[in-house]
Formats: structure tokens, C-alpha cells, sequence
């Protein structure tokens, strides 16, 4: 460079380090960071206002349902009744972490999800990421999906079971249709609100549109393609549960319809815990997922 | 700077139609033409005739009023009980200390299975699935509430305070308007929502409402009538989510939609 | 007056003749530019100062490819770039720096700047990474190589969209108001970047701003545009020895400059303040 030789000092030592020093050194720096924000959400009250919520709500089930038994309460299984029959080796209703069928139950629904996410994953991600790039695609199929959106996915259970043959099929279905609205329809926001100038900046860089749809509009929907899956995994939950609790045999909604048919009340509880237990990880696993594949934005924070 | 839509409105209009149209016309010869994939689902023409049959009945109407007014009561809690925890989470950091771990612990749990608990709680069927609906609704609004104080822009409550505002002002003249469209959102994705649990609640454990509706024509061998019952519950939400998104727009009328 | 630096270039001559454009945002039929005349020589660095929403940018766009002219004719090299019946694709030869940046947030620096070679197919995988390190080392950019926009300083992020454009060795550089959302002190040393760079290749730069000190201390030329509808109001020939220092900024010359400047632009602020119309994005 000519003149100036200050800002190529700045710079000077930098570019003496080969690359997989400096990765590392930010690597180690990032482990610090987040142990010292630890450190600082421990020594706040943070934490332990949230354990103090948690056992108040405890505290006031308990004393509801199991000690002061108040009319409408005692009806209800209480915290311990449930931890009791949770952690027996010989459950009073059959149900509890050492027995066999609770797995049973909890691989059942999780493998429905599964199914059914991917395949909402497989075909809404595309639709979106065409509808968004197409305008002329869009228009032909937008509405259509519009008008089916409304009708709530349960509204299906009917159709779905005349339509499907077995009695999976339409359980999938009716999960599968849930989430592929929020991934699709997410998928498209996604698209739609990359801003125009990296378009801009790919056609002055030369690019053909195949180019343009792989490396401008696939990255630049991820952030939202990804909420997207959050959210069509919890609406798949949900409507998976409706489902089973209508026609399943197996799985944990129809665990906990079982449970209140039988009148075996803690049992219920428990199935209600896990499934929220088991909803949270394949949110908490998408997330992961998601902040991997999208490093520049975890970078930015 | 958004992506801009260059295209004229009419065109996008007419292709929708197109579409639509041209799916109706292929539903209803398949199953003129018995096409073994569709099954036994009914044809347009017979839904559109029964459902023409069934306007002029009033246990038709009486259905829809059932749920509508389960929708409404239970929706009706969900936000005079959300919103105002919502705000004061945001706006008291102990509130949402003490609450927020175990509203994310509660809130994984889909509402349809807390319908047994509910049964078995509350003395009536009617008041059971307010409960559920309640719920349903409940997490989304506080959730979107708590979003929408929490981002209120500094600045705004900056100058507020340099206009010389008591924190009374403050709460009601800049974070409540300012909250405003995420308070509304949350309503549009909890309507639907509620919805939902509505039409699931009504299949497994009601005895009357649009759910009950489509759920019993299945029952009863009734084909024709299970796509009116979807058809009217798909009508009636999205009525119910055009008035909210209604409601909004009048509430406030600076958002502009670009 | 001495030139310090490799000869003038031969390539990048814009003809802009008698340019019209009426476009039309909410059914509202705006003119945006009304029979606007002005010859860039090749290598020159223009610099278009006018009151803001004023349609330097759309002249800009038009050259660039984004939207055609409703009449009149844009010629590059003599060749037809723009006219009512023709508009050119967006294309390297005419690249674009944008205001807000517009560095892909999801590649890396230096993907970034292979991204040009690779997609246009000129360089394999390999070759289009070394040539970029190369660049990098020579613009001082090494070591961000490996990191992404997101993690990076605006000035850095500038100074790298700039790289990515030199990269595809481009016949004209369009700039549009790069620096408006700097803080004056980063301004200066990327100016200064940019400077450097401009002498090294001598491109022509068609660059936009309404900076009047940065655009006497950058430009060869300073156009001044009328309010809207836009028209060439007056062109200042700054004739300061190249390359340019900081020091420029206090002599007699550019001080004499800047008023001539500031009352040819003045006018045309105050009319479109008085105005009070909404800026065009």
C-alpha cells in the first residue's frame, strides 16, 4: 500500500497468526464468557426467586389436594402421592419410571412426532423457500393453504381416519398437518424478509439464480426456517396428544385418557410431567441444531 | 428495505382463484369419477348441498353458538388473567423471577392433556373446557405480552421522563400503547389456539358445539356433514381472528403495515 | 499538477444523455429524474452531492442494473447500458457498494469476497481463496479473515465490501452514500482506505453522498444536483494533487471549494426542505 503504513501495522500481528490460534483463542475466551455469566446469574437473586416460585406452586398443590383436602382438591393426586408412585418398584397403577410400559408409551409418541416432523420438515421447508422466491408459484399456492390454515388440525381427526388407512397414519397425519403449517408458513416469512440489497449485491456479484437460491435465500431464511421447526414441533406435540387421547392405543395421550378411565388419577400427573419433560428436549434439541448451523448469528450476541 | 412486491394486485387475486377453483374441480370429479384415493370423502357438491340444507336449521346455529361461547369465556380469562401478568412481569424483575421458571415448566405440556384433570376438578363439562381453553390461550399472551414490554425502546421511556412523567405515565402513556400490537398479537395466535382446543375438547368430552358436530357426523356416518362441521369451525376462527387482527388495527392505528 | 500512481484507465467511460425517470411507488407518478446530462471520463472519481431523496439514487440503480429509465440513454464504453428500451442485468463490471452494507452476514470474510469469482465461475474453490488472502493482505484485512460481518467493526465491514468488490476487477465502482452511518472518525480512515485503493486501480467511481467535505476530499469531480426532479445544477473540478492527505482539508484551495459548494447545494437543501416531501428510500 502506498502512504500510509499505520492501519497495515494494526493489522500486522494479527496476520502473523495462523487461523487455528485465533480459532482457538476464541474458543477459550467464548468458555470464559459463559463462566463468568454463571457466576453472575448465581450470585443474583435470579435463580433462587425462580426455585422459590417453583416451590411455592408445589407447596400450594400439596397443601390443596393432600393436607387440607379442600372439596373439589382431594380429588386430585398431590405431588407426593404422585412422587411416590413414580419412583416405586412396585407402582399401585402400573405406571413409573422403572416400569417397561412407561418407555413403551414415551417412545410411541416420540417416534409419531418424529415421523411426522420430518416429513413436515421435508416438504414445508421447500414449499416455503419456492413460495418465497417464486411470486408466481406463491400466488397459486398460497391461497390454498390459506384457506385450509383456519380449520383446526383436530377438525381433521374424522376425514383423517377415513382417509388414512390403520390407525398410525392418521395419528401422524394429524401432527404432521400441524406442524407443516408453522414450517411452512414460517419458511415463506423467512424468505420475505431478507433484505432486497443482498439480492441486489448477488446480481452485481454475478450471480445465476441457482446461485442466488443457495447461497442468498436458503442461509439468509434460516433464522426463521428454524423458528419455524420450534414452533412445529410444539404444535406436532399438541395435536399428536389430541390425537391419541381420541383413537390411540399406545403413546402418552392415550396413557393419560387410560389413566382417567381407569380412575388411576397420579398416573395422569406423571404422564403430564413427561410430556412436557420429552416436549421441552425436542425443542431444546432443534434449538442446538439450529444455533450450530447458524454460527454467525450466535456470534453476534 | 422488505423484499418489494412489484406485482399488480388483481393478478395475484386471480391466480388464487385459479387455484382454488381448479382443486374443487378435480376434488369433485375424482369422486364422480370414483377415483379410489379419495375414499369415501364426500364431493363438493353434496357438502355444498347439505350445507345449503342445514343454514336454515337452527340446531345448526345453536352449535356455533355453543362454542363460541365456550371460546369466549375461556379466551375472555385467558387474557384478563395474562395480560396483566404479562405487564407485570415486565415491569417488576421479582414478579417475573418468582414466575417465569414455572410458567416455561408448565407451558411444554399441551393443553388437551390437562382435559382429565380439568373433568375431574371442575363439577361441569362446560367449565372444564373453559379451564382448558383458559390454559391454551394463557401461556401464548403472557408470552407475547412479556415480549412486547420488554421491548419497548429506552429511548421512548427516556424522553418520557425527561417531560417530567411520574412512573404512573410512564406505564399507562408509553409502555401500555407501546405493548399494544404484541397485546393483540398474542390474542391472534391465542384465538387460534383456542380454537383448537375448543373443536378437541367438544370431540372428546362435549355434547354440543361444532366439534361435537363434526365428531358425532363421524360417529353417526354422516360424511357430508363432517366437512360442514370443518368448514364452519374454519369459517368461525377465522372470523374470530379478522376481528381481533379488526380490533388491532383500531387500537392502534400507527402501526403501519409496510 | 502530478499524478502519483499508474496511468489513467482506458475503461469505464459513463455517458449519462438526456436521462428521464418517472416511476410510480403508490400510483403516484414521480419524477425522479428530468432530462439529467453528465460525462464521467474513465478512471474519474465523480462524486454526486444533492439534497437527500433528491434521485442521485436512482441514477445509480439505473447504471447498476436494478431499474431502467423511462427515457433518454446511459452508455458504458459507448456501448447502450440503459435506455427505455433496454436495461442491462446487474453485473460485475458496475459494482455496488450499499449504504447499509450488504456483506452476506452468513459468510465468513473471506467467503465473502470469493464469493464474486466463484459464482461467476472465474475461479476454482481454491484459486478464488488465495487471490482473496492476497487481497486481504494487501488491503490490511488479514486478520478478519476467518471471522463473520456480525463480529466485526462497520468500518472493517466497509472496508471489506469494498475488497469484494475490487476482487472482480469492476469497470466502474457505485457507491452509495457507504459512510453515511459512520461516526466521523472511522469515516476518515476508511476514506482514506478507499483513497488508496482508488489510486492503486484507478477505477471510475460513481460515489454518492451529501457530505460536502468528503466529497472535495475524495472527488476528481463534484456534480451537484437540483432538487427533485433531479438535474445537473453545476460540476466543481477539484484538482488536487493525488494521493490525497488529511492535510488537504486546511488549505486556501479547498476552503475557497467548500463555499463554492455549499451555496451551489444550499439552494437546492432549502428548496426540498421547504418542500417537506418525503424521502424516496
Amino acid at each position: 500500500m502506498c502512504g500510509r503504513t499505520n492501519m497495515s501495522i494494526e493489522f500486522a500481528s494479527a496476520a502473523d497468526r495462523p487461523g487455528s490460534v485465533q480459532a482457538e483463542e476464541q474458543r477459550q475466551g467464548s468458555v470464559r464468557l459463559a463462566r463468568y455469566r454463571l457466576v453472575l446469574w448465581l450470585k443474583s437473586t435470579t435463580p433462587y426467586l425462580g426455585l422459590a416460585g417453583i416451590v411455592a406452586f408445589l407447596g400450594a398443590w400439596y397443601l390443596l389436594t393432600e393436607v387440607l383436602a379442600l372439596p373439589r382438591f382431594e380429588k386430585l393426586p398431590g405431588p407426593v402421592q404422585v412422587w411416590n408412585e413414580f419412583v416405586s418398584r412396585d407402582p399401585t397403577f402400573g405406571t413409573s419410571m422403572f416400569s417397561p410400559d412407561y418407555y413403551k408409551h414415551i417412545l410411541w409418541s416420540s417416534w409419531r412426532v418424529a415421523q411426522a416432523f420430518f416429513l413436515a420438515t421435508a416438504l414445508g421447508v421447500p414449499l416455503g423457500l419456492f413460495m418465497g422466491w417464486k411470486r408466481t408459484f406463491k400466488d397459486y399456492a398460497f391461497p390454498v393453504i390459506e384457506m385450509l390454515r383456519p380449520i383446526p388440525v383436530l377438525a381433521w381427526v374424522p376425514l383423517a381416519i377415513l382417509m388414512m388407512p390403520g390407525r398410525e397414519a392418521p395419528i401422524i397425519f394429524l401432527a404432521f398437518l400441524a406442524a407443516f403449517f408453522a414450517t411452512t408458513l414460517n419458511t415463506l416469512l423467512g424468505v420475505e424478509s431478507i433484505d432486497e440489497s443482498y439480492f441486489r449485491a448477488a446480481r452485481c456479484l454475478g450471480s445465476k439464480p441457482r446461485h442466488i437460491f443457495l447461497r442468498v435465500v436458503v442461509p439468509g431464511a434460516m433464522p426463521h426456517i428454524f423458528t419455524g421447526l420450534q414452533i412445529g414441533v410444539g404444535v406436532a406435540w399438541f395435536s399428536l396428544v389430541a390425537a391419541e387421547m381420541v383413537s390411540g392405543e399406545h403413546g402418552l395421550g392415550f396413557l393419560i385418557w387410560d389413566s382417567y378411565v381407569l380412575s388411576q388419577y397420579p398416573v395422569i400427573v406423571i404422564a403430564m410431567v413427561t410430556l412436557g419433560v420429552v416436549g421441552y428436549l425436542y425443542s431444546a434439541l432443534i434449538r442446538l441444531v439450529g444455533s450450530m448451523l447458524m454460527r454467525w448469528t450466535v456470534r453476534e450476541a | 428495505m422488505k423484499r418489494s412486491q412489484q406485482t399488480v394486485f388483481s393478478k395475484t387475486v386471480y391466480r388464487g382463484f385459479i387455484s382454488i377453483a381448479l382443486l374443487v374441480t378435480l376434488w369433485e370429479t375424482g369422486r364422480r369419477l370414483n377415483v379410489p384415493m379419495l375414499g369415501t370423502i364426500p364431493a363438493p357438491s353434496e357438502v355444498l348441498g347439505l350445507l345449503a340444507k342445514m343454514i336454515l336449521k337452527a340446531e345448526f346455529w345453536e352449535n356455533w353458538i355453543s362454542s363460541f361461547r365456550r371460546v369466549f369465556f375461556g379466551f375472555m380469562a385467558a387474557q384478563i388473567v395474562g395480560i396483566p401478568l404479562g405487564l407485570a412481569m415486565a415491569a417488576n424483575r421479582v414478579t417475573h423471577d418468582v414466575t417465569f421458571p414455572m410458567l416455561e415448566i408448565m407451558r411444554p405440556i399441551p393443553p388437551l392433556a390437562w382435559v382429565p384433570t380439568a373433568i375431574i376438578f371442575w363439577p361441569t363439562t362446560e367449565l372444564s373446557i373453559a379451564f382448558v381453553i383458559f390454559l391454551g390461550a394463557f401461556f401464548t399472551v403472557v408470552i407475547n405480552v412479556l415480549d412486547g414490554a420488554k421491548s419497548v425502546d429506552v429511548r421512548y421511556v427516556r424522553a418520557a421522563l425527561s417531560l417530567g412523567s411520574r412512573p404512573r405515565d410512564i406505564f399507562f402513556r408509553i409502555v401500555l400503547p407501546a405493548t399494544l400490537p404484541s397485546i393483540f398479537t398474542g390474542m391472534a395466535v391465542g384465538m387460534g389456539i383456542t380454537w383448537e382446543v375448543v373443536v378437541a375438547a367438544e370431540m372428546i368430552a362435549g355434547k354440543a358445539g361444532l366439534g361435537y358436530l363434526t365428531w358425532s357426523s363421524y360417529v353417526g356416518g354422516d360424511y357430508p356433514q363432517i366437512v360442514v362441521g370443518m368448514i364452519s369451525i374454519g369459517v368461525a376462527g377465522y372470523l374470530c381472528s379478522s376481528l381481533i387482527r379488526f380490533a388491532g388495527k383500531w387500537a392502534a392505528p400507527w402501526q403501519r403495515l409496510f | 499538477m502530478t499524478n502519483v500512481g499508474p496511468p489513467a484507465a482506458v475503461n469505464g467511460r459513463i455517458s449519462i444523455r438526456n436521462v428521464s425517470k418517472v416511476y410510480d411507488p403508490d400510483g403516484v407518478n414521480v419524477l425522479a429524474v428530468d432530462n439529467c446530462s453528465l460525462e464521467i471520463a474513465a478512471g474519474e472519481f465523480c462524486v454526486v452531492v444533492g439534497p437527500s431523496g433528491c434521485g442521485k439514487t436512482t441514477l445509480l440503480n439505473a447504471i447498476a442494473g436494478f431499474h431502467g429509465i423511462t427515457s433518454g440513454i446511459i452508455e458504458l464504453d459507448g456501448e447502450e447500458l440503459c435506455s427505455a428500451g433496454l436495461t442491462t442485468e446487474p453485473g460485475s463490471e458496475r459494482m455496488v457498494v450499499f449504504q447499509n452494507g450488504a456483506l452476506f452476514p452468513w459468510y465468513t470474510v473471506l467467503e465473502n469476497i470469493t464469493y464474486g469469482p466463484e459464482v461467476q465461475g472465474r475461479a476454482s474453490a481454491r484459486e478464488a481463496r488465495r487471490a482473496a488472502s492476497v487481497l486481504l493482505g494487501e488491503l490490511g484485512l488479514s486478520g478478519i479473515a476467518h471471522r463473520y460481518p456480525g463480529e466485526i467493526s462497520s468500518g472493517m465491514r466497509r472496508r471489506v465490501e469494498i475488497a469484494r468488490a475490487l476482487i472482480n476487477d469492476p469497470k466502474v465502482l457505485l457507491l452509495d452514500e457507504p459512510f453515511r452511518a459512520m461516526d466521523a472518525l472511522t469515516k476518515g480512515v476508511v476514506q482514506e482506505f478507499l483513497l488508496q485503493a482508488y489510486d492503486r486501480v484507478r477505477k471510475t467511481v460513481f460515489f454518492i453522498t451529501h457530505d460536502l467535505e468528503e466529497a472535495l476530499f475524495l472527488g476528481t469531480t463534484v456534480v451537484i444536483m437540483t432538487t427533485r426532479p433531479c438535474r445537473v445544477k453545476k460540476a466543481i473540478k477539484v484538482d488536487f494533487p493525488r494521493p490525497r492527505s488529511y492535510r488537504v482539508r486546511s488549505s486556501q484551495r479547498y476552503l475557497e471549494l467548500k463555499e463554492e459548494v455549499f451555496e451551489a447545494v444550499h439552494e437546492e437543501a432549502t428548496k426540498a426542505f421547504e418542500a417537506g416531501e418525503r424521502e424516496l428510500a
